[in-house]
């Protein structure tokens, strides 16, 4: 893999790790392809929208920090 | 999809299928007809953070991933009610492989798309701005244009710089072909010293991307959608002019 950024290095690859893995996974809400990060068992927390079409982004309940649950 | 499912209940008792029907009703009223209505012609391809490729970057990076946009491309291409594409970029650069397959498939699509510039679309973000039929910075926007090198490393072999050239050969290919900048001039942007602070190069702000022939047009989003739904009447044009 080659990096092609004006970013530093050790900005990208900070030199300790101090990383927790998250638990962020590609979910469906109601159509809307959505970044969400895990709560607890029955919901989660939209972290980022990931769908091309704008009218989705207009939509209440799914705006980035929104909790959903299934 | 959820209609289709509820299809095979029809044949089982009279109150099921009123129950289903009822649910198709409920779905259609709720869901699916305004939905219909709110489809917009124009989608919109936000291209933030990190470019990530083949290796997953540590969580602190704000990453666009290319398996969630290639999908997307290929949706925005197969679907006929999507009628045009803007690209919005504000990117630090990243994987080289990922920003060009990116790049290339905009490129490749058929339908008309309209890049945007805002804030920064450095390194391997130039190729993304330019792959679009036309592209916009704003004022304030700028973009780094430096050489491909391994950061804080010094290369050993002169194969790893053959390497490193071949892959600068292919970014600067992909620019020029698709931009108005000749090859000499974004090479000379590019090996500029004494404007970047910890590398060669040169940092391009709005206007200045305009006047070197790397960006079509100074402007904001305003700008660029009537551009992109003057290039969205011209496709149909020619389109109808075809079938006659």
């Amino acid at each position: 893999m080659i990096l092609y950024t004006m970013m530093p290095q050790e900005l990208v690859f900070p030199p300790e790790e101090l990383e927790q893995s998250s638990a962020q996974m590609m979910v469906n809400y109601k159509g809307i392809p959505v970044l969400a990060e895990r709560v607890d068992d029955m919901s989660y927390r939209i972290i980022r929208v990931m769908s091309t079409d704008p009218s989705h982004y207009l939509n209440e309940e799914c705006i980035p920090g929104a909790k959903i649950s299934f | 999809m959820q209609m289709n499912e509820n299809t095979p209940e029809k044949q089982e008792g009279q109150k099921e299928e009123k129950s289903s029907l009822m649910e198709k009703i409920q779905q259609l009223g709720q869901t699916n007809v305004p939905q219909l209505s709110q489809d917009s012609k124009i989608h919109c391809l936000t291209i933030v953070g990190q470019i990530e490729g083949h290796v997953q970057l540590p969580p602190h990076n704000k990453t666009t991933k290319y398996e969630h946009l290639i999908p997307q491309l290929v949706a925005i291409e197969q679907n006929p009610k999507i009628e045009g594409l803007m690209v919005i970029l504000n990117t630090v650069g990243g994987d080289v492989e990922a920003g060009l397959a990116i790049s290339e498939m905009i490129t490749s699509l058929s339908k008309p798309t309209v890049s945007i510039v805002l804030g920064g679309g450095h390194s391997i973000g130039v190729p993304i701005a330019v792959s679009c039929d036309y592209s916009f910075i704003a004022e304030s926007a700028t973009m780094t244009i430096h050489p491909i090198r391994l950061t804080g490393l010094v290369i050993g072999v002169p194969q790893t710089f053959e390497y490193l050239d071949k892959m600068q050969e292919r970014v600067i290919n992909f620019v020029t072909t698709h931009s108005n900048i000749k090859e000499d001039v974004f090479k000379e942007l590019m090996f500029a010293k004494g404007n970047l602070t910890r590398d060669i190069g040169t940092n391009v702000v709005g206007a200045d991307a305009v006047e070197s022939g790397l960006i079509n047009e100074v402007g904001g989003l305003g700008a660029a959608m009537k551009k992109l739904n003057e290039l969205i009447d011209l496709k149909k044009e020619q389109d109808e002019g075809m079938v006659q």
